[in-house]
Order: structure tokens, then sequence, then C-alpha cells
């Protein structure tokens, strides 16, 4: 009977009409925290496109060497220090030879494939004379003009000083008239000694190819064919090299933001959350591995696991979070204080949340800077302690050795600093820039 | 409040880290560049706008001198100082030797005694009289096992009596280094040594000036005041890791010779930053050229100086670890290096690829050379190696000799090397080589200095490089390094045990025929010292304990626009003695 | 706040002393001997040098010699540098050192603090763009790099400066530049980043709402809470530039303490490794105290038990 009664009949139910039943719907997917800043980072095209490059460079270090033609130990002494771009004097029989700065020709095709060093035949120290034979071209590089006009320069130097004049007269110095009759200018009659002394010094020929007597003139810029980037001072390829170097340098740099984040950001954030007698002995062990020069763990490590790339991770991994403890602990003693994290204490959240889920994604900005900077400074650490001999064994080199090496070169083959320079330079860049975007996009108070 | 006391701070954080300075030097006893601050700069304006006297002549040290205490030398960088405020016995120049302290000396009919008799008029800087009393003096001093000085065997190998009183088993009385009275030093010697004139113008043969040493105590050659000296110049200043001064000694006997009013010798050991100061005008005198830029220098520089160091680099073999306890892999390795291709395309500064262990400019008693050079400048093939090519059927040869064809099951081997961009460039050029033409494996292990010396002298490595250079007026300073009780004998080469050496207990039986060429030298003159030289470097040969590389080449400036008559010795090293500034 | 000073200078007393105990170890510890050179093989002069120097006895004798000659400011006598002490030899290196981190310091904290602001002020705009652009490359080159060209422009091509030393000014400003180059980037970059944080606040929007000038929004509110990531990084900062830089220093042919220092660890040069480490310890330690005081001073929001 009760049943009965309540009984309802469907009529007098009504369906709703589809425009009321979405009203409650949840229009958007629920994004988790993750989620939502991949979204973000995803908008972001300059991230993006920082993003695709470094995997462009990382997925290049692991695959370029597998098809290459050089490996990154051999060499080719004959062809050692030649620059990836050069100025070449064309032959008649069709080859190119280019001049290296110590006098020395290096043969190649007129397209710029390298063929090897010109066979010398005869060196003439004193008439500043190198003499070669080229497929049956006769060839004499003649480097004396520039130690002559030196000499003629100390010359109008010491006349004008005599004279008390700082004009001198070009019909003295056979390396002034020269240099005005070749550019087909008139020769005029007095210039500056300092205008000597720049027409000496940066303007003037130094060296004379001649070609069975006759002097060539006519030079032609060519690529490098053989060499994508040149070779360096033992004839090895420099783009394999960097290639190579890549992997060292990335893995240290991807290793120390690693520690960094790891570490770093817990251990400062526990210090300063924590607060009190924590923090303070917390922050003393820091005062006390921050003290303690890297070269010297180094030394103490390598003893125990030998030298190599080893040594120079386990160093980092013990000293390369400081930096970041330090600054991520003064961030939370500010934040701490904040209203959102008395409010997380009152709602019952226990520490651990506090720190990941309040604490540090309220703190990426300066966290990622720090990470950002910390890259580019283990990359050179890494450099340092090879250069004083602690790091990585030669033939292997990493992004800081190519520097380190072509830095007694400098001045002589620029280019061998230039390239790994540029490499470094731009991970690095897009390292800033993509943990820019990643700032923006996890920063809970950059979100508008 | 809050804000000041935070600018208070700031301040005081500043005020620490100062006062942290100033409170060290008070405590300081030496250098003292606190005080001398000003002064530096004074100087320095000085030597820039040409006082009175002119300026001083501007000499590039590459490296900082641990000391130039002459009786306590081992450096090459020290020797060049010393013989600035030093004089000896005898005085080196470009070609050989000349009286100096000693105006003339006589020697005994059985060549050991030799009595040198001293100028009278030579004074100390302080204006006291060097007589014979402080040569004594300094000559034990270097044997007083207490001193222990790191130059003790200049005089244990050739003075009577020195090593009895360095063991503990003579007095310091006995040692055969005598003033017999105020100018007349007798010395009586272990070897006939015809040489003996040109060696005690050496640095550690130097005389010190007793009082002012043992008053002073360790240190005393860094201040002025206590640094008496008996030569052309005098310290003046010294200032940690910058710059040393040297002014000209009024009381030095030839000081009428000297023109010029002092040396300013500053310490950059960056080689391009001192390239660019020497163009800049700012250096006269540099050696240690930028590596780089050598055959530019040399090519376009007329101020360039390329001369030959009285020396050999080599490859250390440890003779007592395998693979290369077998003379077969020793000499497959040995052959199989192109030395003219190292030095023409790797080194590039003038050094002269080698075909055995004495160098070329070694001299033989007459005056010639051990090596026979043809006209390239390269010397002839010698005991199998071509220093014009790698030797490399030979090098197979000897490997399969060895037990391994073609490299087969030949074990991975290490060569380690002192860390720096010169021997890396040559290690690695040798591991080409080497897989290249014998295919065997070679690793590469860089060791700073420091350490590198023990595992030398320990016997810790396999292949090892190694460098020697000495006096080029006679072979055993050269090649005494073999001798079997020789602490330097980095191979492990002996066959008989030494003290010095507890751990190296596999006797090589191939040594003796050295040691007893080496000996049979040491004990005669003439053509016959010449020929046991040669046999001696045979014996060395046969058993190939170290691999000849090269002998080395010295580069150096001297800006002859500025200064002149700067005189480069014998051994390479510079005399300001009678140098002239123009500008 | 008087207890808290005191608490933190006691346990920086500490430290230190740990940091001496474990210099003292790693001394043990790590291989090579100063005494090992060429022409030295004689094992037996190689005793006596060890006996003259007290590294014979025990090592628990020369620990305590060690702390209580360091107690007393006695830093010992260097291996290497024969008859020079460790107190002399710092004193020599560190007043270049010192003079040169000073006006780095300076410099970095003056531009990097204005330009920071600059670039956050002036978001994703031109300015903005090159400031990061510039920050970014002075990170990354290398200073050696950096150096070496500084020198080839300013000293070979135009003269300006000297091509080594210090005698005179203009001799610093390539050392000074150098070594600030990379701690300016760093606070370029940290201070746009907590401008930015700041900016976004509330209690910047309630300044602006309520007709604060723009200056004095930037001056009191911005400046005052975005200098704060700054401050911490200040102390070790301020620490490691005034303790040298062995690369700066070797290109400028500097005789500073940086390049002391890493050739008394190559060499081995035990006590002045040791006397050095401590003395860069102690100003580690002050400047990080300085700091801590400093940043509660400052920071209205951190309160000390």
């Amino acid at each position: 009977m009760k049943d009965e009664s309540m009984k309802i009949s469907p009529e007098l139910w009504e369906p709703l009409e589809q425009e009321e039943k979405d009203a409650e719907k949840i229009e958007r997917p629920s994004l988790t925290f993750l989620q939502d800043g991949w979204r973000r980072l995803r908008s972001n095209w300059v991230a993006m496109f920082s993003m695709v490059v470094i995997l462009l460079i990382t997925v290049g270090a692991i695959v370029i060497p597998w098809f290459w033609p050089y490996t990154y130990k051999q060499q080719n002494l004959d062809l050692a220090n030649v620059p990836a771009s050069m100025e070449t004097y064309p032959l008649s029989n069709g080859k190119n030879v280019y001049v290296t700065p110590q006098y020395t020709l290096i043969v190649m095709d007129s397209k710029g494939n390298l063929e090897g060093l010109a066979e010398s035949g005869r060196k003439d120290m004193i008439g500043k004379k190198n003499y070669y034979t080229v497929d049956g071209v006769d060839l004499c590089v003649d480097y004396s003009l520039y130690s002559a006009a030196t000499a003629e320069y100390r010359s109008l130097e010491k006349k004008a000083d005599a004279a008390g004049t700082d004009m001198v007269e070009t019909s003295d110095a056979d390396y002034l008239v020269n240099y005005f009759e070749q550019r087909g200018d008139v020769v005029p009659e007095q210039i500056s000694l300092e205008e000597a002394y720049n027409i000496l010094e940066n303007k003037m020929e130094r060296v004379v190819v001649t070609a069975g007597g006759e002097k060539l003139t006519e030079t032609v810029r060519l690529r490098n064919h053989t060499y994508l980037l040149g070779t360096d001072g033992l004839g090895r390829d420099l783009f394999i090299r960097i290639v190579y170097g890549a992997r060292i340098s990335l893995l240290v740099g991807f290793f120390a933001a690693f520690i960094n984040f790891v570490v770093g950001v817990f251990y400062g954030a526990i210090a300063g959350y924590l607060g009190g007698e924590v923090d303070n002995i917390m922050m003393r062990v820091i005062d006390i591995l921050d003290s303690i020069p890297m070269t010297l763990y180094v030394i103490l490590i390598m003893v125990v696991v030998g030298p190599g790339l080893v040594s120079i991770i386990l160093a980092l991994g013990l000293t390369f979070w400081v930096k970041m403890a330090r600054i991520v602990r003064g961030q939370v003693l500010t934040l701490k204080q904040q209203e959102f994290v008395k409010a997380a204490i009152v709602t019952g959240a226990d520490t651990k949340r506090i720190i990941v889920k309040h604490l540090i994604p309220n703190m990426m900005g300066p966290i990622m800077v720090n990470i950002a900077m910390q890259i580019p400074s283990a990359i050179f650490n890494e450099a340092f302690l090879s250069f004083v001999g602690l790091g990585i064994s030669a033939p292997m080199a990493s992004w800081g050795t190519l520097c380190n090496d072509a830095l007694a070169g400098i001045y002589v083959y620029p280019y061998q600093m230039v390239f790994p320079a540029i490499a470094i330079s731009v991970t690095i860049l897009t390292f800033n820039l993509f943990s820019d975007g990643l700032r923006d996009a996890f920063d809970p108070k950059q979100r508008k | 409040m809050k804000r000041k006391l935070a600018l208070f701070l700031t301040a005081a954080m500043m005020a620490a880290a100062l006062a942290g300075c100033g409170g060290s030097s008070s405590e300081t006893t030496t250098a003292a560049p606190a005080e001398t601050q000003a002064e530096t700069e004074d100087t320095a304006a000085q030597t820039d706008t040409a006082g009175e006297d002119g300026r001083y002549l501007v000499w590039r040290l590459y490296a900082e001198p641990k000391q130039w205490d002459p009786t306590n030398n081992s450096e090459s960088i020290s020797d060049a100082i010393v013989k600035q405020l030093f004089e000896g016995l005898t005085v080196s120049t470009a070609d050989g030797y000349k009286p100096g302290m000693a105006e003339s000396w006589d020697v005994s009919d059985d060549g050991l005694t030799y009595t040198f008799h001293l100028r009278q008029d030579a004074k100390w800087s302080d204006g006291d009289p060097v007589t014979a009393h402080d040569f004594e003096y300094a000559w034990r001093r270097i044997c007083d096992p207490s001193f222990a000085s790191e130059a003790l065997q200049a005089m244990t190998d050739y003075v009577q009596g020195a090593q009895e009183y360095f063991d503990g088993t003579g007095s310091y009385d006995d040692v055969k280094a005598t003033a017999i009275d105020d100018y007349t030093f007798e010395v009586v010697l272990k070897n006939v040594t015809p040489f003996f004139p040109q060696l005690v113008a050496n640095d550690v043969y130097l005389p010190i000036k007793q009082d002012v040493v043992e008053a002073a105590g360790e240190g005393w050659e860094k201040k002025p005041e206590t640094c008496v000296s008996n030569g052309p110049f005098m310290l003046e200043e010294y200032q940690v890791g910058s710059h040393m001064l040297f002014k000209k000694n009024p009381n030095y006997y030839d000081a009428d010779a000297v023109t010029i009013p002092g040396i300013r010798a500053v310490i950059i050991t960056d080689d391009n930053t001192a390239y660019q100061a020497y163009q800049a005008g700012e250096i006269d005198v540099m050696d240690h050229l930028p590596s780089e830029q050598i055959p530019q220098i040399v090519a376009e520089d007329p101020n360039v100086i390329v001369s030959a160091d009285t020396g050999c680099q080599f490859i250390n073999f440890n003779v007592d670890k395998a693979p290369f306890d077998n003379v077969h892999v020793r000499k497959a390795v040995t052959y199989a290096i192109d030395r003219k291709q190292l030095v023409e395309q790797v080194l590039k500064d003038g050094s002269v690829p080698a075909s055995g262990f004495i160098a070329p400019t070694c001299q033989t008693t007459d005056g010639g050379s051990f090596r026979t050079m043809e006209d390239d400048g390269y010397p002839a093939e010698e005991y199998g190696i071509n220093p014009r090519q790698a030797n490399v059927e030979e090098a197979q040869a000897e490997l399969a000799e060895a037990g391994y064809p073609n490299g087969e099951g030949f074990p991975e081997v290490e060569l380690t090397y002192a860390n720096n961009d010169k021997n890396k460039k040559t290690c690695e050029a040798i591991q080409q080589m080497l897989e290249e033409n014998l295919g065997i494996t070679v690793t590469l292990r860089a060791e700073e200095s420091s350490v590198f010396t023990s595992t030398k002298n320990n016997g810790d490595y396999q292949m090892a490089t190694g460098g020697w250079t000495n006096n080029p007026y006679d072979a055993s300073g050269l090649i005494k390094l073999f001798c079997s009780q020789n602490g330097n004998n980095t191979p492990q080469w002996r066959w008989q045990e030494y003290v010095g050496a507890p751990h190296d207990t596999t006797l090589n039986p191939g040594n003796k025929a050295f040691d007893d060429a080496f000996n049979k030298a040491m004990a005669s003159q003439g053509a016959e010292r010449d020929a046991a030289w040669r046999e001696a470097e045979e014996a060395l040969m046969a058993d190939m304990p170290v691999a000849p590389l090269y002998y080395p080449s010295f580069t150096a400036l001297v800006n002859q626009d500025q200064v002149e008559d700067v005189e480069l010795t014998a051994s390479n090293s510079f005399m300001f003695k009678e140098a002239v500034i123009l500008q | 706040m008087l207890r808290y000073i005191i608490k933190r200078v006691i346990s920086a007393i500490i430290t230190i002393w740990f940091i001496m105990t474990l210099t003292f170890i790693l001394m043990k510890a790590i291989p090579g001997d100063p005494f090992a050179s060429e022409k030295m093989a004689d094992p037996v002069i190689i005793e006596n040098i060890k006996a003259k120097y007290g590294l014979d006895k025990p090592l628990i004798e020369q620990y305590g010699k060690y702390l209580y000659d360091y107690a007393h400011g006695d830093f010992g006598i260097s291996y290497m540098k024969k008859g020079l002490t460790t107190n002399g030899i710092i004193s020599a290196g560190f007043p270049y050192s010192l003079r040169i981190g000073i006006w780095a310091s300076v410099m970095v904290l003056a531009l990097g603090i204005f330009f920071g602001i600059i670039a956050a002020l002036r978001q994703n705009k031109i300015v903005d763009r090159v400031l990061m652009i510039l920050a970014t490359l002075g990170a990354t080159i290398p200073s050696f790099v950096f150096a070496t060209g500084f020198l080839f422009v300013f000293s070979k091509i135009l003269g300006w400066v000297p091509s080594f030393g210090v005698d005179n000014w203009k001799g610093y400003i390539g050392p000074v530049v150098v070594s600030a180059l990379f701690s300016l980037a760093y606070v370029v970059r940290l201070m746009r980043t907590s401008t930015l944080d700041v900016l976004s606040q509330d209690y910047i929007r309630t300044a602006r709402a309520k007709g604060l000038p723009e200056w004095r929004v930037l001056g009191k509110h911005v400046m005052r809470n975005a200098i704060l990531p700054v401050v911490t990084y200040i102390g070790p900062m301020f620490a490691a530039l005034i303790t040298g830089s062995f690369v700066v220093e070797k290109v400028f042919g500097i005789p500073g303490i940086g390049n002391l220092f890493t050739n008394s660890i190559l060499n081995r040069d035990y006590t002045l490794i040791m006397g050095i480490t401590v003395f860069f310890a102690v100003i580690l330690v002050i400047c990080i105290l300085v700091v801590d005081i400093l940043y509660v001073l400052i920071d209205p929001r951190i309160k000390y038990q």
C-alpha cells in the first residue's frame, strides 16, 4: 500500500531542455598544474623555438658523429690550422693555393677541396723566400716585405725625430711608394708618421706569391670544402670536435641544472622554512662546503675515481647547489610570512605540501634565473679544471677546453676560438630564453 | 635607525675585508708591500719618464722564482736572476767564459787541484771586500746536511769531501774547497774535470756573504737590506708576484762598464700578454714567446733570437713494467714516431728532431759536436732513428718480434705528461702516430707538474714525457741522468739497486755497460773521454729506455730599437751588465 | 637582535674551525709533493727538508700546532717561496684583488640594479630584449676571451690602457670590467625577475591606486622588495670578487691573490694553500654574516626568534 502511494507517475516529469542541461557543465577540461603550465608554455613561441633549438643541439650531439666522415681525434698534421674560409691564389693549372701564416702553401682544387701541403723545394731563411712546385708550376712565397718595411719605417722614425717633425718623405721608404702605386693612387710627397705606421702594420701587403716569376695578384675567397669549420692545431676537424664537445659540456650543464634544482632548491627551502637553529646549522654547512676551493675537491676526488668527467661531476655535485640554496632560503624567509602560506597552514597543509605546492612555485623567477646562470658557469668550471690538468683527458674535448686550446693562438687563428664560443653562447642564450618561458608558465604570480 | 644600521653594516663589511689584510700585514716581516706601494708607483713613473740616470731596462720573467739564494738554486729562472746579482770565479759569455772574481788559476799536474787567485779590488755591495772565505762558506754550506740544499749534486759530483760531509762520515773542514788565504781559493776534485773553470761560472758556485746570510736566515736574498751581492747589480725592491728592481751596484769592481741604472724584472705569466707588452714597447727583453706565434715572429721580427738549447726531450719507458720491459716494444715505439712532423707541424719553434740522446750543441773535448748534421740542419740517421720520418717497417718488425704482429694482442698503454699546452699537443700527435703506424691503443693522462715529478721518479707510469737540459761544454751533465745511482733515472733503468729508489727492485743488466762507460769517461780526458761518451750513448740506445724526440730551441726577443749589447750566454741566459739603453 | 648577532658570531667561529680542520685533512690527503723537483732527487735531502718544516711529526701534533698558530694570527711560512711568510704573501697580493673586487662590486650593484629595473619596467620591449641578450652574452663569453679581447682592442689597437700591471688607475679598468661581467649579467637578470614579481603584487596596485607618484612607488615599494634576492647574492659575490680571479690576474699580469692561490694549489705549497683558504673562509663568513643581518634590517617581513 505504502509503495503504491509513493509511486509517482512518469508523466509528472518533464525532460529538461538541452540548454539547461549544459548550464552546470565545466566547459574547459580539468587541468593539472603541469598541464596548465605546458598549455601556457606552448603559446610562447620564443620559448618553444628555444626548446626546439636545445633539442636539435642535443640530438645533433648524439647523432652527427654516427655519419660524419671524421672522428674527434683523427689528425692530419699537414692540414693543421686551415680556416673555414680563406683567401686563395688561383693557379693556371686549375689549382688554388692558400698561404698559411707560416708562409707555407696549402693546395686545393678550385672548389675548396683540400689536397695537401705543398712540398717545399727550398727555404731561403735569410732572403725570406720559400720555393714550391705545385703540379709543375713553380711558386715562390716572398715574405721579406714586412721586415724590410719595418727597417725602413725605423729610419723614417729616426729621421722625423731628428727633424722634430711628424711628417715623413714618402720617397724615403720603398714600401710607402709601392703601397700607393699598387692602389693606383698618386704618390703623395709627404705623409704623417702615424699614417706610415698604419700602412706598415695594417694596410700593406705582407706577402707576395709569384708563379714562374709572374706575380699573382688575383685572389679568390674559397670555403673550406673538406672541413666545414676548418681544422685545429693538429689538423683535426673543428666541427666534429665541437659536436663531441657538446656532449661533455651539455652533460656538465644539465647536471649542474639538475643538482641545483633538486638539492639546492629543497635544501634552501627546508632551511628557510624551518628557520631557527636548523636553519643556522644548515647554512653553516653550506658555508663550509663553499669555503673549500673546488680545485681541492677535484684533486681529492681524482685520487679515488681517477681523472675524467666523473671527478668533475662529483665535485660539481658537492658544491654547485650552494648559491641556489642561499637564494631560495632568502626567498623563503620572506615568503613564509605572507598570507597565502598562513592560509595554507590554517587549512592543515603539511610542511612538504607547503614547500612543494606553495613556496616553490612562487620562487620560480629567481630559481630559473639562477639555473640559467649556473649552466654556463659549470661549463667554464669544467674548462678551467681541464685547463689545469684536472679534467677530461686529451684528445677528448669540451667546449671549454676548445676555447682554452685556441687561446694561445687567438691572434693567429681567431676562428678556432670563435666557433666554440658561438656554440656556447647560442646554447646558453636558448637555455635562458627557455627558462624565462618556463618561469612565465609556472609562476602563479605571472598568471593573467 | 634601521637604515643607518644597514649602511653601517655595509661599510663594516668592506672594512672587515680591509682589516683582514691590514691585520696580517702587521705581522709580516718580509716584502711589506703595503708600505712599498707608494714607492712602487713612484719608480714606475720614473721608469716611464726617464729620470736623470735614464730608465731601467725592463725584463720579463715568465714565472715567479721560488728563491734566488745561489747556494740553494734548482730553477732556471732563478739562475738568470742570480747572475745579475752575483759574480763567480769565472763569468759565462756568449762563447765560453772569462775570468770574473778570479784573475787567474793554476791546475795541478794530475788535473785534480785548482788554485784560484782572486782579484783584490772586488767588493760586496755593502763595501766589504770579497775574499776566498766567502767562496769557502758558500761551497761548504751547500753540502751541509741540515741545510738540505737543492743544489747539492753540483758539489758532491765534483768536490772531494763534499759527499762525506753530507752523509755524516766527514766534517765541514774536510770539504776540499778551502781558502788558503784571503785571495787564494783551492779546490780538490774527485775526477779530472777539464771544463771546471767553465762550470764555476754557474749559479750554485757563486759566493755569498756569511755574516749577513746567517744573521738574516732563510729568505735573506729577498730583502734589499740583506741581499748583499758582489755582481753588477743589487736588489733594490722585491714585490711578491709582481716585480723585482735591481739597481746598479756602485761597489762592483767593474762598475764603470755598467751604463744602465738598473733592471726592472716584471713577472708576467701569460705569454700573449707579455708579447703584447713587448710590441707596445713596454718590455725590452723577453723569452718564452707565445708558442703559436713563434713562426711569424721568427719570419717577421728582426729582434728575434733563436738558439739551440743543449738538451733533449724524450719519452720515458718504464723498463720494469710490461709491455715496456721488452726492448723490442721500446724500439718499435721509438721508430714509429715521425720527428720531423712533430717539430715542423706541431712545435714550429725551431726545435731539431733527434737521432740520439746527446744534443748537437754539446761539445766534444776539441769543441766539435757529437752529432753529424746534414744540409737541412737536422742530424743524420743514427741508432735506427730517422729524424726526417717514421721508420714504420722497422717499427712493425720490432713489434712483431716482441710478439705483437700488427699490434695484435698489444695491451692499451698510457702516456703520462706534465700538463701544459705544448706537452698536450705533442702527446696527442704521438698518440696518433703510434696508433697509425703500430696499430696500438694509447691513452693520455695529464698530471700537474708537482705530481708528475713524483710519478716519474717512483716509476708509477708506463710511458711519460721527459726532458733534460744542461751545460753545453761536457756530455756528463746530460747523460748522467741514466746512471744507476741517479734519482732522476726516470725509466728505472738500473743494473744495481739504489738507496734513493727503494721501489726499483727489478734490475736491468743493460744499464751496466752504460755505468761502466760513464765511469770510464769521467776518469779520462781528450779523445778517450769523447769515445767513452759515445760508448755510453750506444749502451743507452741499445737498450732504449728512452725514445729521444727533439732537441729544444730557445726563442727570445730583445728590442734592439730600445736596448743593445744584451748578452746571451752559451747556456741561453741573459747578462745585462753591459747593456745600453737607447731610448 | 643583539642576541641573534652574538649567536651568529659564535656559529661563525665554529664554522671557521670546521673549515680549518677540513682544509688540514684535505692537505694531508691530496697527492703531490711541494719538494719534488727535477734537480732534487736525493731522498735524504727531501727527508731533511721535511724535518725542517716539522712534517715528520705525528699528524695530531701538526694539527695542534696549526690551530695554535692560526689562533695567534700566524699562518706559517711558505714551502715554495723560500723565506716568505704566508701572512706576508697574502698582504702582498690581497690589496690588488681587493681594489679590483670593490670596484667590480660597485659596478655590479650600481649598473645591475639600474638596468634590471629598467628591463622590468619595459618588459618585452626592445630595451628589455637588448639588455637581456647583452646579459646572456656577458655570462657566456669566457672571461679569458673577454680579457684577451679587451687587451687587444684597448691596449694594442687604441693604446688607452697598459698591456699589463696596475701601475696606474688605467690598469684597473680592464680587470674590473672583466671581473664584474659575469656577476653583472647575473644581477641584471635577478633584479629584472624580482622586479617583475613585485610589480604584479597587490600592494603595488594599491600604492598606485592611492595616487602615489610613480617614482615613489618605484623607490619605496618596488625597489625595497625587489632588491631582496640580490641582497642574498651580495655576500658571496663580494667575497668571490675581492678574493681575485686566476684568469683575470694571469691575463692582465696582476700580482693578485687569485693567481697566487691557484699556483699554490698546483705547486702543493701546503702552508700557503691552508693560509689562503682560511683567509678566504673568514672573508666569506663575515660577508655572509653581514648580509644576514642586513636582510633582517631591510625586510620588514622577516622575524627572528
